[in-house]
């Protein structure tokens, strides 16, 4: 993927396992941290 | 990264950003990190590997831990990891990136190797540029 391109459609689940679509939880710039694990 | 990001978070909010961390990693992780830590920002679970996935992310070769390195880098994280089960994907790579909110990809790192961040200060410029 190359900057300027836009991200699917997805979803990721909040830790209490509720899917949350990506477009929903970016309504503005947002930094995403991608860590392997939360250690 | 994820500590040092909430240490900032202000920073970036004052520049209209807001922060969330996305990982294969367990739920309870995400927990202890909010509870423990002092994490507020969103910590989104991803167990398919379905945003990598999207960005295209590379995983890492098993041969690079026998790079001495990363096998730095492993052990200093073991030190510092919660005892417990093994979580996540352990030939995942780790990254950065900043979406916008028409959700277009405007910066973008990916580590090379384990703990492999760039220097928050690049991330912040980047959002200052949007």
């Amino acid at each position: 993927m190359q900057l300027g391109d836009r991200l699917p459609p997805l979803d990721l689940l909040t830790p209490d396992g509720e899917a949350v679509p990506l477009g929903d939880l970016i309504e503005r710039t947002t930094v995403v941290a991608l860590p392997r694990y939360f250690g | 990264m994820l500590l040092q990001l909430q240490e900032r978070r202000d920073e970036l909010s004052a520049l209209g950003a807001d922060v969330i961390g996305v990982s294969k990693g367990a739920d309870f992780q995400a927990d202890e990190l909010r509870d423990d830590d002092g994490v507020t920002y969103p910590l989104l679970v991803d167990p398919e590997e379905s945003l990598k996935g999207a960005l295209r992310f590379r995983r890492m070769r098993p041969w690079q831990y026998l790079v001495p390195s990363t096998l730095g880098r492993y052990v200093a994280s073991v030190r510092h990891a919660r005892p417990g089960k093994i979580t996540g994907d352990v030939l995942a790579l780790p990254g950065v990136v900043v979406i916008d909110g028409d959700l277009q990809l405007r910066y973008r790192y990916e580590g090379r190797t384990l703990a492999d961040y760039p220097e928050l200060d690049e991330v912040i410029a980047a959002v200052a540029a949007i």
